[in-house]
Parts: C-alpha cells; structure tokens; sequence
C-alpha cells in the first residue's frame, strides 16, 4: 500500500493504442518484434520443405515447385530484407543483454554485425558448392 | 558554435490542465521571444512572468543535475533546462507533461507512483556484515566502485518511465529507474546484493515486463543505462531459477 496518498484531483492519462506510431524509435522497436512473426511463418515454410524431402521425390519436387512461384520469391525477398532488419536491431541491443565488460558496446554490436555478414557468406558459399 | 544573439520569436504550444475548472487537458499557444542561449525552461519562464501567470511547472536547479524540469517536448522525454529553442526553431514548440503518470496541473505530475516503486527496491546499502562504528569504515576498491558507479547516477527525473511503452501498458512494471537503481545496490561491494532483493526482481512486476524496448536508456539525461541494468538482471533472476545465484553469494551474506 503507498505511503503516498494522492492529495488532488488529477487527470488519469491513458496510453493511446496508436502509441507506437507517435514516435519513430517506438515504431522501429514495433517493426523489430513484428519482424519475428514473418521470422516464424519462414521457419515453418522451411520446416514444410524438410517435412516433403521425407515424404519421396513427388512431394519434394512439388516443394520446390511451389516455391518457384513468384509469390514464394516474393515472400522469400520479404523475409530476407526482414531477416537482415531483424539481425541490424538485435546486434544493436545485444549489449543491454550482456554483463558489464571491459570492451566497448560498439564492439560487441560491430561483432554480431560482422558475424552475420560472415555466416551468411559462408552458407551461400556451401549451398553454391552443392548445388553445382 | 557562433551563437546568433539576435532576438527571435518562437511559438510555444502548452498543454494546460486547471484541475478546478477543466473536464479535460486543452492546449493554448504563446509567442515568446527568444535568443541562441535560452532553454526550453526558460521559455516557459517567459510566459510565466509576463504573458500567463498560472502556467505552472516544475523547475529547480537549471543544470541537468536536480531532474525537477522533465517533459515532453515535441513528443519526446527531455529536461526543459537541457533542451534549447533554437535547436527546435522554426518549427513550433510543443511541451506536454511527462507521458504515463496522472495530470496534477499542466505540466505538473503526479509522482506517487514512483516513489512508491523507489520505496519497494530498499535504495540504501544492506550491509553484508553489521559493523559497530569503532571498526572503521566499510572500504572500496576504484575498481569495486566502478562496478555500480554510472547507475548511481540516476536523478529520479521519470524520463525513462515517459519513455517506457510498457510501463504505460502495465504500470504495476517496477519500471527502468527504479531498477536500474536495484542494480546500483546489488552491483555495490558493500551490499548483500542478490539475495536482498531477489524477490522483487523475480516478481510478475519486476525485470520481466521489460521487453527490451531501450528507449529509456536513449532518453536518459546521464546516461545511466536502465535498459542494460534491467536486462543483467533477467539473467540473474534465470540463475536464480536454476539455484546458480545461491552457489554465486559470498558466505556472509547468506
């Protein structure tokens, strides 16, 4: 219970639902949990594939088909501009997550960035080779 | 910088609240003259003094050090005293009350809520032993000190709580000031620490309801980093889950 009992009249201020919309750092910290949904519905998309390699040539072949459409590539254009906006703003906060260090937050943030850069390339590198 | 000392006018747009005679907030707009060298504050202290004399705010010491003078200025969390006009002209100013806490008048808020919550997180040293006065005092390394320094530097100005979507959503949330400050005493050599005040950090309104927004830390005038403060502590509070924290205190402490 407060020890501090309102004395006056005041006037109750209510968060408006368009909160995240007022200010642009907020809207980009909404656009940043958004993108985790996008994130997810490309995960499941990947799962699918995995799931009709399984099932035999047919249903792999109809995979790889469905996902030559252009609505899958443009899906697929979406969620990786989503992807890499999702791992600028996630190496971005990392810091705030982690203990007090004797290294600078830039470096950590420029770390996670590079790795990124560095994976990324190294997969593609990968899929290239086997897909030659 | 070459200031320009020549006199111009800026248009000041107030949100006013008279509790007496208003059913709700109205916003009135004033034509103040101003030089390169004047804050928001003392626009508002224009006004006060020769235009409208019932414009009421807060204000104390001028120099970003006594956190009385914070507002919403053009929709941001700002000290009025740390935020110049001619950073905002031409365009108009507009100075509202600090988002998330009940209207006293204008731009006067209700703080209640806040120092109830600085009240719940024991903001003193907990001493890890009880030391009569004759033994000396309780000693410190630089580098012990450095460990909770930069969060002692909160003011308790509730920028951060302006800035905290989620606080505006649930305001049972502790909140990012009073955290950071729950972390300036555990972090603190002389202090038990973890085991003190664990209950409130594992607590529905404690570390959790922070989403890791970290506007609080962008709108905090000392750089106190509430957002990195709060988020150590959701890996301490997981820790403690496990029984880690336990197995981490010093033994005379517990």
């Amino acid at each position: 219970m407060s020890r501090y009992k309102p004395a006056l009249k005041t006037y109750a201020w209510r968060q408006p639902a368009n909160w995240w919309t007022l200010n642009p750092f907020l809207f980009r910290y909404m656009v940043r949990e958004w993108s985790s949904l996008l994130i997810v519905l490309y995960a499941l998309t990947l799962l699918w594939g995995l799931y009709d390699l399984t099932q035999g040539e047919a249903a792999w072949g109809g995979w790889l088909a469905a996902m030559a459409s252009p609505a899958a590539v443009l899906f697929n254009l979406l969620a990786l501009f989503v992807v890499t906006y999702h791992s600028y703003t996630w190496f971005k906060v990392t810091p705030k997550t982690m203990p007090d260090l004797p290294i600078e937050s830039r470096t950590i943030t420029l770390a996670g960035w590079a790795a990124v850069v560095v994976v990324s390339a190294l997969t593609l590198l990968i899929v290239y080779g086997v897909a030659r | 910088m070459q200031l320009d000392r020549t006199t111009r006018t800026i248009e000041i747009e107030c949100l006013r609240y008279d509790p007496q005679t208003d059913a709700k907030p109205r916003l009135e707009t004033y034509k103040a003259p101003f030089r390169d060298d004047m804050s928001v504050l003392q626009g508002l202290q224009y006004i006060k003094d020769n235009l409208d004399g019932s414009l009421t705010f807060r204000w104390s010491c001028r120099m970003a050090i006594c956190g009385s003078c914070g507002m919403m200025v053009n929709g941001v969390p700002r000290l009025s005293c740390q935020t110049f006009l001619r950073e905002i002209y031409p365009d108009k100013v507009r100075v509202a009350p600090l988002e998330h806490f009940p209207i006293v008048r204008d731009m006067v808020i209700d703080q209640n809520d806040f120092l109830d919550k600085l009240e719940s997180i024991r903001p003193y040293i907990i001493p890890r032993e009880d030391k009569r006065v004759e033994d000396g005092a309780y000693r410190q390394t630089p580098q012990q000190m450095a460990k909770y320094y930069h969060y002692s530097e909160c003011i308790n100005c509730l920028l951060c709580y302006a800035a905290c979507p989620q606080y505006g959503i649930t305001p049972s949330f502790t909140g990012p000031a009073a955290l950071a400050l729950l972390h300036r005493y555990n972090a603190d050599s002389r202090d038990q620490g973890w085991s003190a005040r664990n209950e409130l950090v594992n607590s529905e309104d404690g570390v959790w309801h922070c989403t890791l927004v970290g506007y609080c830390s962008e709108v905090c005038p000392k750089s106190v980093d509430p957002a990195h403060a709060i988020n150590q502590n959701k890996v301490n509070s997981v820790m403690d889950y496990f029984g880690i924290m336990k197995l981490m205190t010093p033994r005379s402490a517990k």
